[in-house]
């Protein structure tokens, strides 16, 4: 297959070119209470190519992997019709590496038949915790990938990738009331990372029938306490995606409000995107692009430090690749995209987080999050009200928006709890949905954020 | 034929097998920040083979047409812990008046696309020079096809249609905004997308402001599907209507809306990008009255789930492993322009692009969303752009007793086609 890929590639006449080629096997399984609603095996082989002339770009992707040469010289053609201005691409040295995934116990050693048992038990201990349960999805996937990579600069890569991951979605309902709770692990290592769960999906089904009795959130502008889970997203969402070079680097005006060493927020607050944090959902050695990633400050100190960049972003606002040029799939080409995104330990503990917060609401897990540049509006699973420095009662329909710029301004304290999420997230952006991400975080507090009850 | 050979072996190997194949073979033509940036061509394929084996169902899906034996042997094994099939293979059969196929999408020049794209860029930056203009057009041919024991049947679809964003900065204020256009043919109307985005602008320039409370809110057709969009797509899938987790459950012919509210689920709309002769599932697609005057009328079904609820699959089974989903929905409209039903209004708001309005607790029908882009109304006029503001409400409740229905539909992206519409009493909560 090297051979066949480096063929395709020489001579080529364009002033980059690559092809990756991707054979992936998934499974998957799904249940809806204690029925099994479907199970399947999907098996996909694809690759594409991509070439820029002149600071245009041609792809082409395709399930047939034979004459390969005409796909390399449509993908030049193309590129030669966009050509306009001059390639900019950040110089990267060569790279020949097989990669392989460091996998202690491998879910296709796993038969099919244990994975579904496992799966049994997880909606049953769902399912026990109230007869106010009235739905209980829980879903398992795995999934092994090979991507190989080859380059007109002279890199070949192979990677292997492994991802297994369940969750359970459950709701509860009392009268016309329903409620949600959710649950998910991945893991990039492990098959026995995803077994014993019982109490996480428990707790989950605890969570819908504990909001039911919940009171609607008041809208208003409060003191706000995120959990890690949320604050990781937090961070993910409303920051994040503008740390996304290609969002600033053809646009004079996002540049000059994203200028390098800017001050985003106090200097208690540490942000860092890191693919080379091992282990992690959204880890990988090289990027689509051959790019070896690494651990990339954004904020230092309350201060811009970086963004993220593909090779043509850095190079075009003269800054270092960060490794962070990733696709969801052999039919998309690579856009710049977090990892690992989080918000480093503080030292504040919980405790005295609250401790002086008279009236407030503590943001706990989420459901969902999107941002349109500087606005964000994002959705906690659950939240409590903070009272005289002490946890009250419980809230439903917690909703935090708000500007970011004011937002990450806004942060005053920043907890010494850090973790990882153990879920894993998946990221969606110019329609490339699902990427494995990884967000971390400790708890953080914003001295003010608009709540919008629902 | 790799489609032939696997549903050969998998008719011996199961009781019962179909296999779906879908191809498709897109031109994506990318303008970013103002200029051509990237031309694609993305072709791909993929073969499902669903097989009933002792009652039950497994899949089995390959994008790889190599060996047959796999994806057989694969679908069986799935079978052995598969659902229990409430239904049987049907004979594939389509509905003859569904046209979805335009001959000269496949033969129209990618240059002319990136043509039209720089005839959007150029025109629009006339107007505001310092607009970042992102549009993207594609043209897409698929070919789906479904083969089981009682034959075998396939049609073509084509789509011509693209997305234009155009974003102004000023200081830390971003203005995003967007129109989308889908097509079977290579229709794109440059003249609409310039005409929209421009008035769009032009509205935006001013800023205003709005207090905490209720108020009457005007959803254009984009703000429909993202407001009630959601709720009502889940609300009327069969799939949750069987599992009760639909608040519509069991209300078949109960007047729950307002009764000048008729909503249907139509994938015979001439040359309509979401039409199709048959579904993935190879039964033939009809128009399904949703609500009528009022009355919850049907509720989509596929295969599976009608057979759990002894209905009759609607012809919306889509997907490789089939689920219920809705193709195009028809709001009918009622009377008054979008200007009229401003005029009426004494305060409130009228609401464009939101953002986050899915992530409610959409089978309650709650929706919330932050105003992207959205403007103020006083005394009949809209005076200017809103933000900071969250908009949100119940779809049901708001449905039963709807301000005013407009007269004039429109398309949003091929997959909505409604009236502007006045909800009364949607809650507006804001900073400050």
């Amino acid at each position: 297959m090297r051979e066949r890929l480096e063929a395709a590639l020489r001579g080529v006449d364009a002033d980059y070119c690559e092809i990756r080629v991707e054979d992936a096997t998934s499974t998957h399984i799904g249940y809806r209470m204690r029925e099994l609603e479907s199970i399947g095996t999907t098996r996909a082989l694809g690759g594409n190519v991509r070439a820029v002339v002149n600071g245009g770009w041609g792809f082409v992707s395709f399930n047939e992997l034979d004459s390969l040469e005409e796909k390399v010289a449509m993908a030049v053609r193309q590129a030669r019709l966009a050509a306009q201005e001059e390639t900019a691409l950040a110089p990267v040295e060569p790279v020949v590496e097989i990669v392989p995934a460091e996998v202690a116990v491998d879910p296709a050693t796993v038969p099919l038949s244990e994975k579904k048992a496992l799966m049994d038990e997880y909606v049953e201990a769902a399912l026990s915790v109230s007869d106010k349960i009235q739905t209980a999805q829980v879903y398992y996937s795995d999934s092994k990938r090979k991507v190989r990579f080859v380059s007109s600069n002279g890199s070949y890569i192979e990677q292997d990738r492994m991802l297994v991951r369940v969750g359970g979605v459950i709701s509860a309902r009392e009268g016309g009331e329903i409620q949600t709770g959710r649950t998910s692990r991945a893991s990039t290592k492990d098959f026995d990372a995803v077994r014993g769960l019982h109490e996480e999906f428990a707790a989950a089904a605890r969570q819908a029938v504990d909001l039911l009795e919940a009171q609607p959130a008041r809208s208003g502008e409060f003191v706000v306490v995120m959990d890690p889970s949320l604050a990781g997203v937090f961070i993910h969402e409303a920051f994040g995606h503008l740390s996304e070079a290609d969002h600033v680097h053809e646009n004079p005006r996002m540049r000059e409000l994203l200028e390098l060493g800017k001050e985003f927020g106090p200097s208690i607050l540490n942000v860092v995107d890191s693919a080379a944090e091992p282990g992690l959902s959204g880890s990988y050695k090289y990027d689509a692009e051959g790019v070896r990633s690494r651990k990339n400050y954004l904020i230092q100190e309350g201060r811009l430090t970086g963004r993220l960049h593909s090779r043509e972003t850095a190079g075009m606002m003269g800054e270092e690749p960060t490794g962070n040029a990733r696709a969801i799939s052999y039919r998309y080409p690579p856009i710049v995209r977090m990892t690992n995104t989080s918000i480093e330990a503080g030292e504040t503990s919980f405790e005295e987080m609250i401790a002086d917060v008279n009236e407030g609401v503590y943001a706990v897990n989420w459901l969902g999050g999107q941002t349109a540049m500087e606005m964000f509006t994002f959705r906690a699973m659950e939240g409590f009200m903070i009272r005289e420095g002490k946890i009250a009662e419980r809230l439903r329909g917690v909703t935090l928006t708000g500007n970011v710029f004011e937002t990450l301004k806004a942060v005053d304290a920043v907890g010494d709890d850090f973790r990882w999420d153990p879920g894993g997230g998946g990221c969606g952006k110019a329609g490339q949905s699902g990427l494995p991400v990884g967000n971390g975080a400790p708890h953080v507090r914003l001295a003010r954020c608009v709540i919008g009850g629902v | 034929m790799f489609h032939r050979e696997v549903l050969e072996r998998a008719l011996k190997a199961a009781g019962a097998a179909q296999v779906y194949q879908h191809s498709s073979s897109n031109t994506p033509v990318e303008f970013k920040a103002n200029k051509l940036k990237t031309l694609e061509t993305k072709d791909s394929r993929s073969l499902t083979l669903q097989v009933i084996h002792e009652g039950r169902i497994g899949i089995a899906s390959t994008s790889k047409f190599e060996n047959p034996d796999w994806v057989v042997e694969a679908a069986v094994a799935a079978a052995g812990f598969g659902p229990e099939a409430e239904y049987e293979f049907p004979k594939p059969t389509g509905n003859p008046e569904v046209d979805v196929f335009d001959r000269r999408t496949p033969a129209y020049p990618v240059e002319r696309m990136a043509e039209t794209g720089r005839e959007i860029v150029d025109r629009l930056l006339e107007h505001e020079g310092e607009l970042n203009i992102d549009v993207g057009l594609d043209k897409e041919v698929e070919r789906t096809l479904i083969a089981g024991a009682g034959g075998e049947l396939a049609y073509e679809r084509t789509s011509f249609g693209g997305s234009v964003s155009a974003n102004l900065v000023r200081g830390s204020d971003v203005l995003d905004i967007y129109s989308f256009q889908v097509d079977c043919g290579p229709d794109f109307d440059v003249d609409r997308v310039e005409e929209e985005i421009t008035k769009k602008l032009e509205l935006a320039k001013v800023t205003a402001s709005v207090g905490v409370g209720t108020m009457p809110v005007v959803l254009t057709p984009m703000a429909f599907m993202i407001t009630v969009g959601p709720a009502l797509g889940a609300g009327f899938n069969g799939k949750m209507v069987e599992q009760g987790a639909s608040p519509l459950a069991g209300k078949i012919g109960e007047k729950l809306f307002d009764e000048r509210l008729s909503i249907a689920d139509d994938a015979t709309l001439y040359r309509s990008p979401q039409s199709c002769p048959f579904d993935d599932e190879g039964v033939p697609t009809s128009r399904v009255p949703l609500v009528e005057e009022g009355v919850v009328t049907n509720f989509l079904f596929d295969l599976q789930t009608a057979g759990k609820v002894g209905a009759s699959s609607t012809g919306n089974g889509y997907g490789a492993t089939p689920s219920p989903r809705g193709s195009a929905t028809v709001v009918r409209g009622g009377e008054g322009t979008l200007e009229e039903l401003i005029a009426d209004i004494e305060e409130g708001i009228l609401a464009d692009y939101l953002l986050g309005g899915g992530q409610s607790n959409v089978l309650r029908g709650d929706f919330g969303g932050n105003l992207l882009l959205g403007y103020k109304i006083e005394k009949g006029e809209i005076v200017g752009r809103l933000k900071d503001t969250l908009i949100s409400g119940n779809t049901y409740e708001l449905l039963a007793n709807i301000g005013q229905i407009g007269g004039r539909c429109e398309w949003v992206g091929g997959r909505l086609y409604a009236p502007p519409m006045v909800l009364e009493g949607v809650t507006v909560s804001t900073k400050g």
